[in-house]
Formats: structure tokens, C-alpha cells, sequence
């Protein structure tokens, strides 16, 4: 055991991500918190999208992107322990420009592929370079 | 930097949808881009060749056959593709077996005397290099810092230890090494000898390099459709992880004598930069403007101990895991926006809503949310240093994962007898691509846990397993949040009307 140094007490001022208090009882606690909460909001999409008409049709998309992404946050908070404490500082920065970069690939694929698909549609004679002298 | 802004504002014009139009597959477009690719990569690449060159091998490059390579660069640059704006205003297109329009003649034959210019420049590069070879002794790098450098990697000797740093150097201000050469060369001597501490280093493993060997294998007989090769390939490459996972020493302690002894020699060849006896040096200092505060640098701030050392190898280990797992969601991000574009595209065949089952989808789901709590379980477990509740936990998250699996591919069986498979449209392509990407990294993240499961086994709860144990449990729990993207993108919004 010495050889490898007993790291598992973290410094104060730091925490690697999922890293919890020693405490067992309050960890349990913890990861059954997260498990309601989840299985809560999963019922809740699955709610939604079988089409209740509790809900105006064309926001359903909306709900649905709102459910996943608290249910992502629950993930996030309870089961993988990124939270926002002064300890978590890296974890969250790292989280943030992740989200970033996530956001720019999947809003920025959409925006540019719609504007392609309205703005750049031209007959189809145009496009076929062979064919012009 | 001239010649990367000219790429810029072309790159520009060209953004102009219209003007695109016109001058796609034109020389100008071809123009633009090698403006771009050598102005800004190729360059900045030669630049950070020729910087960092001693510190890598020992010995500078000879300048005056730089200085040339750098002229016959330049200029070749210039006269081989400013041209092909022109040809390509002209209308000439790329990649032309041959031309009979006469104007764009003599611009061709510029552009072919700006290519042999930068065949010189090539020419002066190789010979550099050789030149430089030959005269290896002359060239050395004795101080470590050639170039009068401002950052910590010239307080290194050239080539650096395998340790780089002997002792790990204080930063609490901008420009570390410049503020204690400073220091150094103002009192004219080095800094106190340090405290030399054994350092634990990686060893030197491997492990890398067979995986990939096996993961090429894979990737050939796969492309080929040698299904024993696949077999053999996969099982190579989780062979070589099993064997890495089980090694008892992963790394060695350098003596602190060892440590002193090298940086002896490194200190006493700086001894000459600072007093001025190594040339070249020395003579730049004079000129320079006055030394700033060292304690605005925070050069002393080691004394107040605002300083609390290095993070702990388990802060360092599970930030490192985190990092990978966002360039993960990052990779899955790529996946979802390709299939959120391609969605609709269904070339005729079946829709989203007659081939998802919800009620498969929810039994999926459910599988995978319990399986995230029973892993948490266990590594509260493995924490504990319970060994039975660990292997319980393990082997439940397993089965979970492993129910999920199968689901998932009778699942893929039955869309593929229904005729729905990856061939059939853009749609069903990115389908498969997507939920089968998450459904290889639960199969991934299954042969980990067996893995697992027999460290904690073998090995009892070692620092090292359970630094190994927390990474695991971060993997899963991100496989989770990927389907909770999943299943709302891909089956909810699928099939809501």
C-alpha cells in the first residue's frame, strides 16, 4: 500500500469529479435522490410524447429538449457529483466549455443545413457542371 | 502574417454564397486555400521546427541555410500562387489535364517558376538539416537556453531529462523563468541549490503501441469482411488492456540523488550564462529594460505558503477521465446533429413512428437509470472497502447493462427484417450510427467492469484499482446521460405527433 501512496483523501480546496464525502448513509442517499428525481422526469417525457393533451401540440419538442436536459442536470449533480462548490471549480470550467463546443456542433449543423436547404436550392440543371460547355 | 491575412480575405470573399458559386473548384478557390494552409500552418510549423529544435536534440540548425530555405519559401510563395487568383479569375478550374486558352500562359509559367523557387527553399531544408547533423558539436546547446528564452521550458537542459523538471518549479506569476533569470543575472549566481525530492515516474510501457497494432488489424479485416481476423484483432487489443490493468508496478521512484547529480551538470552550465561567460547570452542582458519587483512576480510567494503542492493522483486521475469524457460527448454531439438533420430524410422509406416501440425504449431506459444507481452503490461500496457489496453492485450493473444490450440488438433484428437497415436511408444510417456508437460503448463499458470486478478481486481495494474503480463509475454514468439524449431526440421526438 505504501508504494502507491494513500490518495484517497482529497485536499479541501479540490475534488476529482465524482468524488463524494466518506459518509456511506449520506452517499446512499444521494444516488436515491438522483434515481427519484431521474425516473421522475424520464416518466415525465415518456408522459409528454405519448401525446396528453395537456400540453399544445407544437411545444411538446420544447418540453421534451427542456425534460432531458434537468434530467442531464440531475445526472450530472447526483450520480457523477459535478457540482458547484469552490472544491468542483475545474470539473465545472471543463463542463462549461464541453457544453460549449457541444452547443456549437449541434445548433450550428442545424442552422447551416436549414439555411442550405431554403437559401441554396437551385434546379438541379444548374448543378450538373457536365453538362455545361 | 501578411500572407495569412490575404488567405483570410479570400477565405471571405468566398463565404459569399454567390461569388462561391462562381469561383468553386476555380483556381482562385485553390489559391486561397494553400494561402491559408502554408501562410498559417506550414509556416507557423517551420518557425516552431527550427524554435524548438535544440531543445529536442541537443544542437541548433544551421542558421545561414535557414535564412535561405526562408527567402526561396517566401518569395516562392508569392510568384507560385498569387498567380492563380488571376487563372482563376479568368475562369481556369483545378486539376486540368490540359488548357488551349492562350491568357492563361505566361501566368502558368510564373506560377511554375514560383514552384521550382520553393523546390530550392525545400532543397535548403534537407540540407540544413544534414549540415546540422554534420556539425552536431559545433551547434550544441550547452546552456539548455539558446534563445535567451522566456519560458520554463528553456530552464530545462537540451535534451530535457526524462523528469523535465528536477524540482517542480514554483509559478505564481506571469513568466516564471524570466523573472528568476533575472533574479540570477542581476546577483550574478544561481538561485540556492533546491531540495531534492524523489520523484515518481511513469515506466515506460508498451501497452499504446500494441493496442493500436491490434486495432489496425481490426480495422483492415473489418473493412474486408475477415471476420476471424475481427475476432482475432478485438481480442488481442482487450488481452493487451487485461494485461496492462493487471501490472503491480506502474511506476518507479528516481533517487533523489540521481535527481541531484543530473541537475548538477544543468546548474553548472547556467553558472556560465550568468556570469557572462557563456557569449551570445550574456551580451543581449545589458540591453534589457530593469528587472521587474521579484515580489510583484511572485517569485517568493513559495515562503508565505500560498503554495500547497501538486493535486493528489485521484483529483489528477478523475479530472483527466472528465476531460476525456467531454471530448466523448463531444464526439456524440457530432452524431446527434447529423442525425437531427437527416431525420427527415427517409428517401421513401419507413418513418420514425412505425418502427420505434416506445414501451421497449421505457424497459431500456429503465434498465440503464438502475444500473446507474447500482454502480453508484458500489463504488460507495469499493469506498467502504466492502468487498462483498462492491462485487454485488458490479454484478447487478452488469446484468442491467447487459439486459440493455440485448433488448437494444433484437431491436436492431427486428428493424433489419423489416428491411429497415443502415442501407435504406439517411435517416436509418444515422440511426444505426448513433444508438449503435452508444450501444458499442456499453459493450465496452461491460468487458471494463468484468474487468474490474476481477482487479478488485485479485488486487483487494489498492489506491490504484480504485482510482481505476471511480473512473469506470464516471463512464457509465456518462453512457447514461448520453441515452437520456437519445431517447428523448431520437424515440420521443420520433414518435410524438
Amino acid at each position: 500500500m505504501s508504494e502507491f501512496g494513500n490518495d484517497t483523501v482529497g485536499r479541501p480546496d479540490d475534488s476529482a469529479p465524482g468524488d463524494q464525502g466518506a459518509n456511506v448513509a449520506s452517499g446512499v442517499r444521494n444516488y436515491l435522490i438522483g434515481l427519484v428525481l431521474a425516473t421522475g422526469l424520464t416518466a415525465a417525457s415518456f408522459w409528454v410524447a405519448s401525446g396528453t393533451h395537456l400540453i399544445y401540440a407544437p411545444g411538446v419538442a420544447m418540453a421534451l429538449a427542456a425534460l432531458a436536459i434537468g434530467q442531464m442536470g440531475v445526472h450530472l449533480a447526483f450520480f457523477l457529483h459535478i457540482t458547484t462548490g469552490p472544491d468542483n471549480t475545474n470539473n465545472v470550467l471543463a463542463l462549461a466549455f464541453g457544453v460549449l463546443i457541444v452547443g456549437i456542433v449541434i445548433a450550428g449543423s442545424l442552422w447551416i443545413m436549414y439555411h442550405l436547404n431554403t437559401n441554396m436550392m437551385v434546379p438541379s440543371s444548374l448543378m450538373d457542371m457536365h453538362l455545361q460547355k | 502574417m501578411i500572407t495569412f491575412v490575404i488567405g483570410g480575405m479570400t477565405g471571405v470573399l468566398l463565404a459569399v454564397p454567390p461569388v462561391d458559386f462562381v469561383l468553386h473548384n476555380s483556381l482562385f478557390l485553390v489559391a486561397h486555400f494553400h494561402n491559408v494552409a502554408i501562410g498559417g500552418v506550414l509556416f507557423g510549423a517551420f518557425a516552431g521546427y527550427t524554435y524548438w529544435f535544440p531543445k529536442a536534440f541537443g544542437f541548433r540548425l544551421d542558421e545561414r541555410l535557414g535564412k535561405a530555405a526562408f527567402g526561396f519559401w517566401v518569395i516562392g510563395f508569392y510568384v507560385a500562387f498569387m498567380p492563380l487568383y488571376v487563372l482563376g479569375l479568368e475562369g481556369m478550374t483545378r486539376r486540368m489535364q490540359h488548357y488551349d486558352v492562350s491568357a492563361w500562359h505566361p501566368w502558368l509559367i510564373v506560377a511554375a517558376c514560383g514552384a521550382g523557387l520553393i523546390f530550392i527553399g525545400i532543397g535548403c531544408q534537407l540540407a540544413q538539416l544534414v549540415v546540422s547533423i554534420n556539425n552536431r558539436d559545433l551547434l550544441q546547446d550547452r546552456t539548455g537556453d539558446p534563445w535567451d528564452g522566456r519560458t520554463l521550458e528553456w530552464s530545462t537542459a537540451s535534451p530535457p531529462p526524462a523528469f523535465n523538471f528536477a524540482v517542480m518549479p514554483d509559478v505564481t506569476g506571469e513568466e516564471a523563468y524570466w523573472g528568476a533569470k533575472q533574479t540570477a543575472i542581476q546577483q550574478r549566481r544561481l538561485s540556492a541549490l533546491p531540495d531534492y525530492k524523489p520523484i515518481e515516474m511513469p515506466r515506460n510501457s508498451p501497452t499504446g503501441f500494441v493496442v493500436a497494432f491490434f486495432a489496425v488489424v481490426t480495422g483492415f479485416a473489418l473493412i474486408w469482411h475477415i471476420w476471424w481476423m475481427v475476432a482475432a484483432g478485438l481480442l488481442g487489443a482487450f488481452g493487451t488492456f487485461v494485461a496492462f490493468a493487471w501490472r503491480d508496478h506502474s511506476e518507479s521512484k528516481l533517487p533523489a540523488e540521481a535527481l541531484a547529480k543530473a541537475d548538477h551538470r544543468r546548474r553548472h552550465a547556467r553558472v556560465a550564462i550568468v556570469e557572462g561567460r557563456e557569449a551570445g547570452i550574456a551580451a543581449v542582458t545589458h540591453t534589457r529594460p530593469p528587472m521587474p519587483d521579484p515580489n510583484k512576480l511572485g517569485l517568493l510567494a513559495a515562503a508565505d505558503g500560498g503554495y500547497k503542492g501538486p493535486a493528489t493522483k485521484r483529483i489528477v486521475t478523475g479530472y483527466g477521465f472528465w476531460i476525456f469524457l467531454l471530448s466523448d460527448f463531444i464526439l456524440f454531439s457530432g452524431f446527434y446533429a447529423a442525425y437531427a438533420v437527416l431525420s427527415h430524410a427517409t428517401a421513401g422509406g419507413p418513418m420514425p413512428h412505425r418502427l420505434f416501440d416506445l414501451k421497449t425504449v421505457a424497459i431500456e431506459t429503465a434498465f440503464l437509470l438502475l444500473s446507474s444507481f447500482t454502480c453508484g452503490m458500489a463504488t460507495l461500496a469499493s469506498n467502504a472497502r466492502n468487498m462483498l457489496w462492491t462485487q454485488v453492485g458490479y454484478l447487478v450493473t452488469g446484468a442491467l447493462g447487459l439486459g440493455f444490450l440485448i433488448i437494444e440488438l433484437s431491436e436492431f433484428g427486428r428493424m433489419l427484417t423489416l428491411g429497415a437497415g443502415p442501407g435504406r436511408s439517411a435517416f436509418l444510417s444515422s440511426f444505426f450510427a448513433l444508438v449503435g456508437l452508444h450501444g458499442l460503448h456499453v459493450t465496452i463499458g461491460l468487458l471494463w467492469l468484468g474487468t474490474m470486478m476481477a482487479q478488485f478481486w485479485a488486487k483487494g481495494f489498492r489506491t490504484d484499482v480504485l482510482r481505476r474503480g471511480m473512473c469506470f463509475a464516471l463512464f457509465w454514468h456518462a453512457l447514461d446521460i448520453i441515452w437520456v439524449g437519445i431517447f428523448t431526440n431520437v424515440y420521443l421526438l420520433g414518435t410524438s405527433p
